[in-house]
């Protein structure tokens, strides 16, 4: 065989040239891909080494800091005593003693150890005996053994305390050296206590491990093909410095977060950082986990008040979030523009129709208005709500011919007879307009400070600049009188106008006439092809969507539902005759110089050009319906981040927060003091309070409601306060008006304060609220020292104490939970911050030490006797009984 | 341009990028020696002198080849990350929708036929067809050698099946197919919202005989064509039977062999005229054509 082989073709080549250069490569390759997988593709480990060098660092210098805040005689007096007490051990007297001790303690450790001994034989005969008279068999050997062991136990134990007895005599002996020593070593240890501290710390940041950082949230979202998928979280790897206060001005990745309030509550080491940040999780270098490095991901990192969006994940059945302002004001902003009106928005299916009803918009406004207003709302008023629909003059004319057939059918009548208005003084009405709280919602033109302190490029309510060209006399004395009466939906309260003030109100506003001239309307209001087309195009724009209109009651919303808008891509987007804007560019859209507008063909470029200009897609070929709106800057970017968050991606229930009975009720109440606009006047979880912009003076405008508000006032007192309000505070003149609120929406609002104070509804007979008699005469000593009565009125309400700038006390005890008034008196700022009232006590105790020995607590509860005294005999008596 | 550089880059278009010119260099390598041979009379290889043991000279061979295949491989893992896309969603798929580079040719292919004919119809009978090779194959010659003139026909036929139909539909499945589908060239941009003229016609129509009946149920008279016009089509290769069944050729083959060959042959040369029906009539100001023959069950 081998001879065979042997004759066969011989390769003579040589391949060890190609072996070595091809085994050299391999080597070559392998080390790189190691340096690659090591090094290269783990940037984080120089992050975090960096990360451990600056808290190194940072704890070094604070180290350093308080060794300097040492202080350094004190130091030198100890180290001195130290030093002596050093030399006290080296004499005779002292080493003797102590090798006394020693070798007393040698032989104490040597009966100890005996003593365990004796009692370990004792256990196990004990068990022996026992187990032998268990089974009957012989146990008096036993029994002796056991005794045996017991007694040489005793007697080891006796040795014990023989010697401890003289090991402690030497120990006083000894404490003539020591005690110094020991006393001083102490002071010494704790003033360097906060410097040893910061050097553990340090240490243990020099030795730190570096190591990849994660949060593992199981179970925490569903995949697009609904199976339940958990996230890993791996940013701290990188984000070391998230919650240390030395990385407070440490650069980027080792910053602090600048948000601790809200990482209290969505704590980063259960939540991890991409539910509201977004990006990729797991990956490990920037690029990747910030995702532009990855086009493909679907959710890459959001900036800026963009981070925002990712509130709405869990909580958009809420509008106000305490420490999510920007948020809180979109939410705002997408109500007042009723967005919802056309669009399905998840978090906004019970809201009201924003707009006026039409049903008998004939009788209040003349059709040649109407018709200018349908064709475009902001040439009339440039600040309103209604968007500007662009209707060709036929579909304008049209769709007036349509109201006016609706009212047609109208049952509104006037309550007064025709020119009950007349004889008014302007002057007098502008004061009273001016005064009694009209200007909190309506801009007239010179008056634009509500409008400015709100902030929005919109009003909340119609301007009334040019309205004496738009109504009559007749309709607005009926309207101020009644609102609801022309319109049983309006959101427009009664301010409780006499009949004179009223008068004076309708000349006044009947002075305020637009001034420019128009072209005669082409209307033509008696065409029933008019009228038809009119219907047609209501239903084809969707006018519905904010007006309660008869006839279209059962439309759906006319435009695409946004529930997953979030998640559109910019393929699926049309960009209309807009020009591209470069992806660098650092804004998203552009007003070209020849008039022409550039966007980016992103996402975002698109969602900006389309809220700025609702037609900027608009081509020959594409119908675009959905109204111009006037949004500003600041205002389109709100509006974007909040349609950011709208996608069907949410985490699993037990991730979110519960919204249970109370934040139902918290959010009913939001929901309701926002359509009423309550806090256009009162400022209401920090938001709001727009009107007392006006207002030099805080105290002169009306008070704000603080969240403990519901803790605050009895709930009959506040029932009947909303059914027909009484003057608290005289010495204002903006009046609370009465809105007619049903009993349903109060207790709304009652809910509502007392969910924001924490506080269970509860059926309370405030009037049997026992007062202690031991405190009543001390309160009224109180009372008079502490000059409460300076500010506080305790006389019959109103009439010559309208100078003061206090509540009237006489109305405590029906108005104030006793439990509050005990609180007030002890901290008024932390209840309301900013309020006029002082805080008398300090520290447990009261300036005036001769009654209760200065002892806050009874002080208070003596004021608190008083106060519910005041205008109130029957108390008294209940309470002398 | 920069469209050009982005698809020819990504990394899923490596392996598309690099069969575009191995398949043409192997060809051309092909192609010479088989010119050489024809030329010579005599193949080169038969005079060839360099039979060796596959222990050790062969063996040496391929290990050195593994190592090389390992470098290679090391440096493309390393260089090139794997090109993953974003997580599958149902409801938003991308656009456009890419088989696996090797299913581009088929996928092609649903472009001019419905997904029973060129999804499954067709990518069966390449297969069967390929394993019919060895015994329809009569032809002895070209065996160790290269070729051409021994071997016209079933060079040319394997050529134009696997370099045009093949490897060529992969080259336009990956580099000039875009969004939609739709047909762009190297240099034009991928336009997301390009407007394609959707003018399909079947080919009945061209003659006034509409597909479907106003109450949308088949038109029979349109059936009947259309399967005319297909079954006509592969009697062609009766006729040709008739007219050389009695040349050496056709008397080796025997009828059941021609008859398969034919079959294979006509199908995948209907392949072509489809395509050409598709697109050729808008050269003339004619509509496409859609359909040839529509079916309840498929559409040819």
């Amino acid at each position: 065989m081998f001879e065979k082989r042997a004759q066969t073709p011989v390769e003579n080549r040589s391949y060890a040239e190609y072996y070595i250069v091809f085994s050299a490569l391999l080597f070559l390759g392998t080390v790189w891909a190691v340096w690659d997988e090591v090094k290269v593709r783990r940037p984080w480990k120089e992050y975090q080494e960096e990360y451990h060098a600056l808290m190194t660092a940072a704890l070094d210098s604070m180290h350093l800091q308080s060794l300097q805040q040492v202080d350094s005689s004190r130091v030198l007096q100890l180290n001195e005593i130290v030093r002596k007490a050093e030399e006290g051990f080296g004499t005779e007297g002292y080493q003797k003693l102590a090798d006394t001790k020693e070798s007393l303690q040698k032989d104490l450790d040597v009966e100890t150890r005996d003593w365990r001994f004796a009692r370990s034989r004792s256990d196990a005969a004990y068990f022996q005996y026992k187990k032998a008279e268990e089974e009957g068999g012989e146990t008096k050997a036993l029994q002796d053994e056991v005794a045996l062991h017991d007694a040489d136990a005793q007697t080891h134990f006796n040795r014990m305390n023989d010697l401890q007895a003289k090991i402690d005599m030497i120990d006083s002996s000894l404490g003539q050296y020591t005690d110094a020593y020991q006393k001083a070593q102490v002071e010494l240890v704790s003033i360097f206590k906060a410097a040893n501290s910061y050097a553990s710390k340090a240490a243990k940041m020099r030795d730190a491990p570096v190591e990849i950082r994660q949060v593992i949230l199981e179970d925490y979202e569903l995949t697009p093909f609904q199976e339940v998928k958990g996230r890993v979280d791996r940013c701290q790897t990188c984000h070391a410095g998230w919650k240390d206060d030395l990385m407070q001005d440490a650069p980027q990745p080792y910053t602090k977060h600048p948000f601790p309030e809200l990482l209290a509550k969505h704590n980063p080491e259960k939540f991890g950082c991409t539910p509201c940040h977004r990006g990729q999780g797991p990956a490990l270098t920037e690029g990747m986990a910030h995702g532009p490095g990855d086009p493909y991901w679907e959710t890459p990192i959001l900036h800026g008040d963009d981070t925002y969006a990712t509130c709405n994940s869990c909580h958009f059945n809420e509008t106000v979030l305490k420490y999510a302002k920007p948020f809180t004001r979109a939410k705002q902003l997408i109500i007042d523009s009723g967005c919802y009106g056309c669009h399905e928005i998840r978090g906004f299916d019970d809201l009201p129709k924003i707009g006026p009803m039409l049903n008998s918009v004939g009788l209040k406004d003349q059709p040649d208005w109407i018709y200018r207003w349908v064709k475009n709302p902001k040439d009339y008023n440039p600040h309103t709500r209604m968007p500007n629909f662009k209707l060709s003059s036929e579909q304008a004319a049209a769709v007036t011919a349509f109201l006016l057939n609706i009212s047609k059918s109208s049952t509104f009548k006037l309550e007064h007879p025709r020119g009950s208005f007349a004889g008014g003084n302007a002057a007098r009405g502008k004061k009273v307009f001016e005064t009694v709280g009209c200007q909190a919602c309506h801009v007239t033109a010179g008056f634009t400070t509500v409008r400015d302190s709100r902030g929005t490029s919109y009003d909340i309510a119609p301007e009334l600049t040019r309205v004496g060209s738009k109504l009559g006399g007749d309709w607005i004395f009926d309207w101020i009188k009644n609102p609801r009466h022309f319109n049983p939906e309006t959101r427009m309260p009664n301010l409780r106008l006499t009949d004179a003030e009223a008068r004076d109100v309708v000349a006044y506003l009947l002075t305020l006439k637009d001034d420019r001239t128009f072209e005669k309307a082409p209307l033509r209001l008696n065409d029933t092809s008019q009228v038809a087309f009119g219907e047609k195009t209501v239903k084809e724009f969707g006018c519905f969507g904010c007006h309660n209109i008869p006839g279209t009651e059962k439309e759906g919303k006319v435009s695409v539902d946004l529930s997953d808008f979030g998640r559109k891509k910019y393929e699926q987007m049309d960009f209309g005759d807009t020009h591209e804007l470069s992806l660098a560019d650092t804004v998203d859209y552009r007003d070209n110089a020849d008039g022409s507008v550039a966007v980016k063909h992103t996402w975002r470029g698109w969602v900006y050009g389309k809220l700025k200009n609702p037609r900027l897609y608009q081509t020959e070929r594409i119908v675009q319906k959905m109204p111009v709106f006037t949004f500003v800057d600041g205002e389109i970017k709100l509006i974007r981040m909040f349609l950011i968050s709208l996608s069907n991606d949410q985490p699993l229930p037990k991730y979110q927060r519960v919204y249970d009975k109370r934040m139902q009720d918290i959010e009913a109440g939001r929901r309701l003091t926002m359509g009423y606009n309550c806090i256009q006047c009162h400022n209401l979880e920090d938001r709001g309070g727009y009107i007392l912009a006006k207002y030099e003076e805080p105290a002169m405008g009306p008070p704000m409601l603080p969240e403990s508000q519901g803790a605050k006032v009895q709930e009959p007192w506040l029932h009947s306060f909303l059914e027909g309000p009484t003057t608290i505070r005289p010495w204002l003149k903006i009046r609370m008006p009465t809105f007619s609120l049903t009993d349903d929406e109060i207790a709304k609002v009652q809910r509502y304060f007392l969910g924001l104070s924490n506080e269970d509804f509860m059926i309370r007979d405030y009037a049997a609220t026992p007062i202690e008699a031991k405190y009543l005469a001390p309160g009224k000593q109180l009372f008079d020292t502490y000059q409460c009565g300076k500010c506080h009125p305790s006389g019959s309400v109103g009439g010559a104490v309208s100078a003061d700038l206090a509540p009237n006390l006489e109305m405590a005890h029906t108005r104030l939970k006793p439990e509050w008034i005990l609180q007030w008196l002890h901290d008024p700022q932390k209840l309301q911050p900013g309020t006029r009232m002082p805080s008398f006590f300090n520290e447990g105790q009261g300036p005036d030490a001769t009654v209760f020995g200065g002892s806050e607590t009874e002080q208070i509860k003596a004021l608190q006797a008083h106060v519910w005294t005041l205008g109130s005999r029957r108390v008294v008596a209940s309470a002398n009984k | 341009m920069q469209n050009l550089v982005q698809i020819i880059s990504k990394p899923d278009n490596i392996p598309i990028v690099l069969l575009t010119f191995s398949v043409i260099y192997f060809s051309w390598l092909a192609w010479t020696k088989a010119r050489r041979n024809d030329r010579l009379g005599t193949p080169v290889e038969a005079t060839m002198d360099d039979k060796v043991q596959v222990w050790p000279y062969l063996v040496r061979v391929e290990f050195l080849m593994s190592i090389a295949i390992m470098i290679v491989m090391i440096v493309w893992s390393v260089a090139l990350n794997a090109p993953l896309e974003e997580p599958a969603n149902k409801a938003t798929t991308p656009n456009p929708s890419k088989a696996p580079w090797y299913f581009l040719g088929l996928q092609e292919m649903l472009v001019y036929f419905d997904p029973w004919i060129a999804g499954v119809v067709l990518p069966s009978l390449i297969i069967v067809g390929l394993m019919a090779i060895p015994y329809i194959d009569i032809n002895e010659k070209g065996n160790g050698y290269y070729t051409f003139k021994e071997r016209k026909f079933a060079i040319s036929v394997f050529s134009f099946g696997f370099l045009i139909l093949w490897v060529f539909l992969i080259f336009i499945g990956t580099f000039l197919r875009g969004p939609g589908w739709n047909f762009f060239w190297l240099w034009e941009k991928w336009d997301p919202h390009y407007v394609a003229v959707l003018t399909n016609m079947d080919l009945s129509e061209f003659l006034g005989i509409p597909t479907h009946l106003p109450d949308n149920s088949l038109n029979p008279v349109a059936f009947i064509f259309g399967a005319v016009c297909v079954l006509g089509y592969y009697s062609l290769g009766g006729i040709y039977w008739l007219k050389k069944r009695n040349t050496d050729l056709m008397k080796k083959l025997g009828f059941l062999r021609y008859s398969i060959i034919s079959f294979l042959f006509l199908t995948m040369m209907g392949l072509v005229i489809k395509i050409f029906l598709r697109l050729a009539p808008t050269a003339i100001g004619l509509n496409p054509v859609k359909y040839v023959w529509v079916t309840p069950w498929f559409n040819v």
